[in-house]
């Protein structure tokens, strides 16, 4: 862990709450204005994984956190990526 | 592993291995992702099979609800980052209250989120009732996922909130400080994780209408 994490100034957890909250109301309207797999698939889940990568990288100061940790959420998700590949191969071509 | 247990965060009362404990936590959270993802994918192959029926009765929940509960946990986690922040510059009291501030704010997400299910319920919409069973097939799918999914998140909500309420005492009388506040980052890291998952059940459960 780096000296930067212990002096990330108050003010850029506040713009990144704002990022959260305008993409909040992004993904709602997203979802209105696009019919079919665009606005109900595609844009919420991208909208969301946006949310999610700030979330992580900010709020929980992955950005500012040495490479063996980084390492556990690339896991999490190459892991949930093959699953839902190898499920999505099965069901949507039944 | 670098010498990060010696660079002034290790106390004289024991040994604390930072690293240690930190990458303790980011596995633990990994095995809780894996736990809503297992949820994620089993709504993915019900949902490409009950197209329709996840439609319908996505739009029978309150958006409005459900924007203001994402709403809601977002800025509970600004509070939680900022408590750590606070502690980082030895601010005891912020720390103490922005945690509370957190807790508060959970617990209105909880208070919103009872209101929701108590609309469902009144409507005879529950896990195994009547009216769920005469309903189609992907609408009663869609609402075991939903009671299922959104109901283990709230007892992590629970969870979440009865840590950091442990946390805020020991921040609040100088157990937990600037130079030793692993269970305070440890703990608003479960929480923040929380946020994230909910952060995907929103538009999963809401905006497909």
């Amino acid at each position: 862990m780096s000296e930067e994490s212990r002096t990330l100034r108050y003010g850029a957890y506040v713009l990144v709450w704002a990022g959260l909250l305008i993409l909040t109301l992004l993904t709602v309207a997203a979802s209105r204005a696009f019919a079919g797999v665009l606005g109900h698939v595609a844009l919420p889940l991208l909208i969301a994984t946006v949310k999610a990568g700030l979330v992580v990288f900010f709020f929980m100061h992955l950005k500012y956190e040495r490479g063996i940790f980084r390492s556990i959420p690339l896991a999490v998700v190459l892991v949930f990526m093959v699953l839902f590949l190898f499920l999505f191969s099965d069901v949507a071509f039944r | 592993m670098t010498s990060d247990g010696f660079d002034g965060r290790e106390r004289e009362k024991g040994h604390r291995d930072y690293t240690g404990s930190k990458l303790g936590m980011w596995l633990f959270l990994a095995t809780e992702v894996f736990f809503f993802a297992a949820l994620f994918l089993l709504y993915a192959a019900y949902r490409l099979r009950y197209a329709e029926g996840f439609r319908q009765a996505s739009s029978s929940l309150s958006l409005f609800a459900g924007t203001v509960n994402t709403a809601v946990l977002i800025t509970s986690s600004l509070t939680a980052a900022l408590s750590v922040a606070a502690i980082r510059r030895g601010r005891k009291n912020h720390s103490t209250l922005l945690l509370l501030t957190t807790v508060g704010l959970g617990a209105v997400f909880l208070v919103n989120k009872y209101f929701e299910w108590q609309d469902k319920f009144s409507h005879g919409i529950y896990p195994d009732s009547a009216v769920l069973a005469g309903l189609g097939g992907g609408e009663s799918v869609f609402y075991g996922l939903y009671f299922f999914t959104t109901g283990m998140h709230a007892l992590h909500v629970i969870g979440g909130v009865a840590l950091l309420c442990l946390v805020a005492a020991l921040v609040y009388t100088g157990r937990v400080d600037g130079q030793d506040s692993i269970r305070l980052e440890n703990s608003v890291l479960y929480w923040h994780l929380v946020d994230v998952i909910w952060i995907y059940i929103f538009p999963l459960f809401y905006l497909i209408g």
